[in-house]
Order: structure tokens, then sequence, then C-alpha cells
């Protein structure tokens, strides 16, 4: 929405990249003391009221900016969620590295991270710590299951267990398998 | 014959065994099982089937007691650590043959079998990393 109204301020010509915006809200708080009459303040004004933000000049020389309160409401808005961006910003960092270290789709971590709303892309530092607190508990349970799946080698029967589970004589049976006379006829194919 | 054991049995295929109920059919499975301590080799290699599952790397044995006009039961076993190097014959299913059960249960115990001895799901490995491949 800032966006919107900086672009279609076309009578003011003012165009600000987002960057610039702590600069240009210093100039705008500061701006009447170029408007030194009243007919021009009031002409400045309302241009301002109507087109949300104009360009004061003097002698072709920019002196100021004059914005109205919706605009400037806007700007302290969008400087406020600047700064709380970048306080955000390293604890993100942080936040995807654990992402990617647990092995979560770069793309996936990312997609979470950055919420996108109405008025355009946010961080979302809740909705990645979510994923990843999923993440780990997933890796909890996948590596339960691991452990469960896990038959110690000594749970393996043997032959000798199994024969005598069954009652049957291996050694009679191996005995047989020998002499060609087993009780038991088979198919391989 | 070697000092180290060349047959294991899942435990679950006491319950595979104990199942048949006639003891000659018994007799006749733990006497397949000798055989094939004896040669690892001993049955066929299976496939990957979509009614049996990925058994790459398994084999299998009919078997059944003497007298009978073709065998009636299957034993299911892969040889590891591999088709290529093969220690040991690890039983995984012994069923009847004219049901796919014992497919279908050797298909579920493989991986999880294959897992234990530290090795890869079949699905992650091609026939020639599996073995079941003339290098």
């Amino acid at each position: 929405m800032l966006d919107n109204m900086l672009t279609n301020t076309g009578k003011a010509r003012i165009v600000k990249p987002m960057t610039d915006l702590a600069h240009l809200l210093s100039t705008v708080q500061s701006s009447e003391f170029a408007l030194d009459s009243s007919k021009l303040r009031g002409t400045a004004t309302k241009r301002a009221d109507a087109e949300g933000l104009v360009k004061i000049a003097k002698y072709n020389r920019t002196v100021g900016y004059l914005a109205s309160p919706a605009v400037v409401e806007e700007l302290v808005g969008a400087a406020d969620e600047l700064a709380q961006t970048r306080r955000e910003l390293p604890l993100a960092a942080t936040l995807l590295s654990t992402a990617l270290r647990l092995g979560i789709d770069p793309e996936t971590a990312v997609q979470a991270l950055v919420a996108t709303r109405e008025d355009g892309a946010h961080i979302d530092l809740a909705a990645l710590a979510s994923l990843i607190d999923a993440a780990a508990d997933d890796l909890d349970a996948a590596a339960v299951a691991r452990q469960r799946l896990q038959m110690p080698a000594d749970q393996d029967l043997t032959l000798e267990e199994v024969a005598s589970e069954l009652g049957l004589d291996l050694a009679e049976i191996r005995a047989k398998v020998d002499a060609g006379t087993a009780a038991a006829q088979y198919a391989t194919s | 014959m070697s000092a180290f054991k060349r047959i294991y049995i899942l435990p679950a295929v006491m319950s595979d065994i104990k199942n048949l109920q006639d003891p000659g059919v018994r007799e006749a499975v733990v006497t397949a099982l000798v055989e094939i301590e004896r040669d690892l080799e001993f049955g066929p290699l299976l496939g990957a089937r979509g009614s049996t599952g990925d058994l790459r790397g398994c084999r299998k044995v009919y078997v059944d007691k003497p007298g009978g006009q073709k065998p009636r039961f299957r034993v299911v076993y892969w040889c590891a650590p591999s088709e290529r190097r093969p220690r040991q014959a690890r039983i995984l299913s012994v069923g009847r043959r004219a049901e796919l059960g014992a497919y279908q249960l050797a298909a579920d115990r493989y991986n999880a079998d294959r897992q234990t001895q530290g090795l890869p799901p079949v699905e992650d490995l091609d026939d020639r990393s599996l073995g079941v491949e003339p290098e």
C-alpha cells in the first residue's frame, strides 16, 4: 500500500526507495519551515491531502516534503516494520540454519518463514519455529521407530533353536540330507 | 561346515512354521533350511513385482513333505550382507505357495531386517549394488 501511495503521487513526483524511509520521515517532519506564506502553506497542505505526498521546492531546489497524515502513518508503520524486520533477521538466520540442520528442505523453510499477506511479504518466525518443532518431533519418532525395528542379532533364531522348539532332531535331519534320504521334496523354479 | 552360523531365522518365522499344522511339513521346512545352510544359493533369485513387492536380493525354495505332487509351501530368504558376498542366509518367511502370503510377509520384513544389518532399504539400491546383476 505504501508503495502504491508513493508511486501514485504523480503530480508530486515523489518516489523514494523504501530504504530511505527514515530520512524521508525526518524531512517530512521538518518541511513546514520552507512554507513561508500562509497561502502557500494552505495550497501545499491541500495538495498533500489530495496527493498524499508533495515535494516542496524553492528556486528549483527541494527544501522538503509535505505529507498527508495517512502517508505519515503509513511511513511510520513501515519504518516500525522495517525496524522489527531488522531485529528479527538474525533470529531468522539462526532458525533457518537449525531447519537445514534438521534436514528440512530449504524451500519449505523459506516458505514457512516468509508469510505473504494482503499488504506484502512478512517474516513469520513463529511459523518457521513451529515447522522446526514438528521436524524435531518427527526425528524423535523416527529414532523410536528405528529402535523398535532394530532386532538385536541375538534375537534371531538359529537352526538348532528352531529344530529344538519344533521337537525335531537336527542332527538326524542333517544326516538324512547327507545320505540323500531327506524327508522333503523341493522345487526351485 | 563353517564355524560360523550360516542360517539366521527371524523370530516371526518361528510363528510361520508353527502355523503349519502337519509335523511332516514342519520337518520338510527344517530340512530345506539345512539345504540352504549348505548352499546359500539353493533357491533361485526373486525380483521386484507389483504383486509381491521389491524382493530383489531374496531367494525362494518350494518345499513339502515327500509324496505330494508339487511342493505346496514356500520359504523366502536373503543372503547377507549381499548376493555378491553371501555370508549367511536370513530366513524371512514361510507360507503356503498357493497364496502369496510368504512373499507379502517377506516384503514386510525384508527392509526391517536389512536395517538391522546396517543396510539401506532395497528400494534405494540398483541391481548392481544388490549384487544381483553380473558385474
